[in-house]
């Protein structure tokens, strides 16, 4: 189907990060339009609201809504905070915005910062992204010469600092409290809730934190309108004229796994997962087994569930798993998915915090008994437990991390559980240092 | 006041006070590691998990804040799995070197685990190694394996001793507890990370491997190391403290103590004087007290006495002397200086005045002057000089005056250089082995508990002046502490119809010294109340 790339528009254009390239295809001039009294804030949060545009980073919260929930009439500063820290396996979408349209991430936050009324804005970036930190430390700097950024916007009166700070290499700082600690200085440690970021976030100032994807939206959504995004994507109208999924737009897909086209696509919500696979993916190598659809934390999809599901938030989570990051990932027969939980659980309970006991203790759990499995050490009591442990972590800690690593542990077990069986021979079976069988398997848990 | 529902029962608590506490005022124990009401809520440590009506999910009590209409069940079979679940966390990487802990007996992971865990041990992963007895300060030794993470420690050093020793390094279940950089732990108030360790990870230097804790008998006493008076539980065996761990008062000390009252029970056993002397050498009691009670005997020329209370003892103490010095020697000057120089002074507990009961001995009316003192010593008239509880010899002058006087009476618990001068020497119980109390800088009266038997002669000092009073006036004296405070209350009528045993494990504010004061910070529920800390 056809419809407006929004996020990949200008990506392969020549020096594209240098704001001259940018402005000469159009960067800045809704910003420059809004700042210049065109819009009302009211109006630009009005529009965002409108477009239906969900939060990119992996909750798919409205962002116009959380814009919202700011109180109003308080005498605190306002922050915007955007989360760069893009640390999920599997996902690497925000680093090609980084690294192709440093701008209209920058015009975003203009965008955003004027709706929320923020005249500071705060881009956390991930610790390891020191390439793309330095192209758009470098793009913040050139908007800051051509007075787009400063003390006074755009000539209008608005003051905005942008500020690009680098993250020290956390997962867990990716989580907005989390992020908000570490910005302030402190240890990593995500927050108990409530408070909401919304009344007590950045220094215990009201904050919206975004994702990098949702803010680059912004100028497009505000230039074409919110109706014009809400349009796009494959969606069935109900019978009062009005989309039945609340899934419209488009998204960055990051595709890896066992694909013959990996890389990051900008699709149309609401389009078939295996649509996806085959159109922008160049289908499957070899033959497929199952797949993760939204980043390794997201519970992961046989074969049928990939056939059936849709690209949208209602329909992931119909087929009980989540939308997420968009980092799918694709495995096929000849993986071991122990192999890929195993994998799984050691970046896991490297990346908890140690903050919440369950969580501290319970990611490293798992990833030692999955690893005595994989020796084939393992029996249907380790299966038992391993199930039972995951009770005991998920929905018990201040985060989400302890649930993203036992949604996925959970249902690869429920969903593959004879394979699971099958390692409980001594010595488990060989595989490659991909995680591949030496000795070619017949397929497991596929309709064949 | 708010009403909600605890466990099925509709109660009321104040609104907006911490759930665990909430449910404490009910008799509904909440378990918890993290949580400690003089800190910020930390929320980590997840044993306090319970049912809230309408909450995604299992939520943390500390978390919540009693308001009209919650709805929480503590006892359902899904809270049991889930203390249970994170009791079988705590102890999946933790030694279980319970046998050689010092914290055995009164640990809370002991004391969960039969409560809430009674599992059957499943883990057969290799436990993660950290470091053993680090010394990371004058009065804390760390365990890393043993720790828990609760970051108790680390709040208080944050919050309350603002000296930020303390740090959470590492990740996931290799973090660990350690001392900054550079730093060790060694701000004035570092022992009280030992008394809010939940398990035997920080255990005093001091106090390890002296005693175990199920041996000991506790009373409830008064720090003496400085005028704040901070409220103590005093650990004790065989008549010997082993130590003091801080008792709650909000108004005094919140939770905490200083480490040099934390100390200051050393000083209770040292160069004990069990025994009567009578200028120099042993002597039965009883002929002692017929001998003294004879210098008072017949009539004498003005100035003749002099008395010395003490700041260093009870208030009932100085009470009964001054009362004795009424009945027995007539136109006796009072003095109540002692040769003490001042101390650190701090803007949290520590105060410079080292002596637990100045204010009482000033309320009583004894004069405070050096000079005023010395001047009375050095006069020719003076025949008996009546010496409580100080070491007045320490001061060389003071010292030189005294061995002018013909006949020194000195009623202490030490051995020191004015016993070593007096002619006659009383043993007196220390606060650890008579009831009484002491005056803080507050006004605030708070009172001390027999913990044991003193030894030899020893008893509280009223009672020896009774026993001497009665070879005067046989019916002279005070059978206990209510009788010494009756002579209180007679003498001011502010003290209205208030009782020695009645005066509560809080303290009694002297009307006339004002309201209580405010509170230190970090001192009390006040703060954990307001759940404005939520970190």
């Amino acid at each position: 189907m056809s419809f407006p790339k929004i996020l990949s528009a200008n990506w392969g254009v020549p020096d594209n990060h240098h704001i001259n390239v940018a402005m000469s295809r159009g960067q800045y001039d809704v910003a420059r339009e809004v700042l210049g009294g065109a819009r009302t804030p009211d109006d630009i949060t009005a529009e965002v609201k409108k477009s239906g545009l969900r939060g990119r980073g992996g909750a798919g919260f409205p962002a116009g809504m959380k814009w919202g929930f700011l109180p109003k009439n308080d005498p605190r500063p306002r922050y915007l905070v955007i989360n760069a820290d893009e640390s999920e396996p599997g996902t690497y979408k925000d680093r090609r915005i980084l690294e192709n349209d440093p701008h209209m991430l920058i015009e975003g936050c203009i965008l955003a910062s004027y709706a929320i009324q923020a005249h500071a804005c705060y881009i956390y970036v991930r610790g390891e992204f020191w390439h793309q930190q330095s192209i758009l430390r470098q793009a913040v700097q050139e908007a800051y010469h051509k007075g787009f950024l400063g003390k006074n916007c755009f000539g209008s009166g608005y003051h905005l600092d942008i500020t690009v700070h680098s993250g020290a290499g956390a997962y867990i700082c990716g989580e907005e409290t989390a992020l908000l600690t570490s910005l302030e200085g402190e240890r990593g440690y995500p927050r108990l809730k409530p408070p909401f970021p919304a009344t007590h976030g950045l220094f215990q100032c009201p904050t919206v934190v975004n994702n990098v994807e949702t803010i680059a939206n912004v100028p497009w959504i505000v230039r074409h309108g919110g109706d014009a995004y809400s349009q796009i994507g494959k969606y069935v109208v109900g019978p009062d004229g009005r989309p039945q999924v609340d899934s419209r737009g488009t998204r960055l897909m990051c595709a890896s796994g066992a694909i013959n086209k990996p890389g990051v696509h900008e699709i149309p919500l609401g389009i078939g997962l295996m649509e996806y696979i085959d159109e922008y993916c160049g289908g499957v190598k070899g033959e497929l087994k199952a797949a993760i659809p939204g980043g390794s934390s997201c519970p992961i999809l046989t074969a049928d569930e990939v056939r059936s599901v849709e690209m949208t938030y209602e329909s992931m989570a119909k087929h009980g798993t989540m939308f997420g990051s968009g980092g799918l990932i694709v495995l096929e027969q000849q993986t071991s998915l122990v192999w890929v939980l195993h994998n799984l659980l050691r970046f896991y309970s490297h990346e908890s915090c140690g903050q919440c006991t369950p969580c501290r203790e319970g990611t490293d759990w798992l990833y030692k008994i999955l690893g005595r499995m994989l020796q084939g050490k393992g029996t249907e009591d380790d299966l038992r437990e391993v199930l039972d442990i995951a009770d005991n972590m998920e929905g018990r800690t201040i985060c989400a991390l302890a649930a993203a690593a036992t949604m996925p542990t959970r249902s690869y077990i429920q969903k593959f559980r004879e394979e699971f069986v099958s390692y409980f021979v001594k010595g488990g079976r060989p595989v490659d240092r991909r995680g591949r069988y030496l000795h070619p398997v017949a397929p497991v848990g596929a309709a064949v | 006041m708010a009403t909600f529902s605890l466990n099925g029962k509709q109660v009321e608590a104040p609104d907006g006070l911490n759930l665990i506490e909430a449910a404490k005022l009910h008799g509904v124990d909440i378990p918890h590691y993290c949580y400690h009401p003089g800190l910020s809520v930390a929320g980590n440590c997840r044993m306090c998990l319970c049912e809230v009506e309408g909450a995604r999910g299992p939520q943390i009590a500390c978390g919540q804040q009693v308001r009209d209409g919650l709805v929480v069940r503590t006892d359902t079979p899904a809270v049991e799995k889930m203390r249970r679940g994170v009791q079988e966390f705590l102890l999946l990487n933790h030694p279980i070197d319970c046998p050689i802990c010092d914290q055995a007996g009164e640990c809370r992971l002991q004391d969960y685990y039969m409560e809430y865990g009674q599992y059957d041990n499943r883990s057969d992963v290799p436990k993660i190694q950290k470091e053993k007895a680090l010394d990371i300060g004058p009065m804390v030794v760390l365990d890393q394996e043993r720790c828990i993470l609760c970051t108790r420690c680390v709040r208080f050093c944050e919050e309350i001793s603002d000296s930020h020793e303390l740090v959470v390094t590492g990740r996931g279940d290799t973090s660990v507890i350690e001392t900054f950089p550079g730093k060790d732990l060694d701000n004035p108030y570092s022992g009280n990370v030992v008394d809010i360790c939940p398990v035997g990870a920080l255990t005093s230097k001091d106090f390890r491997f002296k005693m175990r804790v199920w041996f000991m008998k506790t009373a409830k006493s008064i720090c003496t190391g400085c005028s704040r008076g901070c409220n103590i539980y005093m650990d004790h065996k065989d008549a010997m403290v082993y130590r003091y761990r801080p008792r709650e008062n909000a108004c005094v000390n919140g939770y905490w103590m200083s480490d040099a009252g934390r100390l200051s029970y050393k000083s209770l056993h040292e160069n004990r004087l069990p025994h009567v002397r009578v200028r120099g050498v042993e002597a039965p009691i009883g002929d002692a007290l017929r001998e003294v009670a004879g210098l008072l005997e017949g009539s004498r020329p003005p100035g003749a006495f002099a008395v010395v209370g003490s700041a260093f003892s009870s208030l009932e103490a100085n009470a009964a002397l001054w009362h004795f010095a009424e009945a027995f020697m007539p136109g006796a000057s009072r003095f109540a200086w002692d040769p003490t120089p001042a101390g650190v002074e701090d803007s949290f507990l520590l105060r410079g005045d080292k002596s637990p009961n100045r204010t009482g001995v000033q309320y009583l009316g004894y004069e405070m002057s050096r000079e005023a003192l010395l001047a009375t010593l050095r006069s020719p008239s003076l025949e008996v000089v009546w010496v409580m509880g100080n070491d007045l010899a320490q001061d060389p002058e003071v010292a030189d005056a005294l061995r002018g006087v013909s006949s020194v009476v000195y009623f202490g618990a030490h051995d020191n250089a004015t016993a070593r001068l007096a002619s006659y020497v009383f043993p007196v119980a220390t606060h650890a082995e008579q009831l009484g109390s002491f005056v803080n800088f507050q006004g605030r009266v708070q009172r001390f508990f027999k913990a044991f038997e003193a030894p030899g002669d020893a008893v509280a000092e009223y009672e020896l002046l009774s026993r001497i009073g009665q070879w005067l006036t046989p019916q002279f004296g005070w059978s206990d502490v209510e009788d010494v405070w009756a002579l209180l209350r007679s003498w001011r009528t502010e003290l209205g119809d208030t009782s020695w045993y009645s005066l509560g494990d809080a303290g009694y504010q002297i009307p006339s010294f004002g309201e209580a004061q405010a509170a230190p910070k970090g001192l009390g529920r006040v703060e954990a109340l307001a759940g404005s800390v939520l970190r």
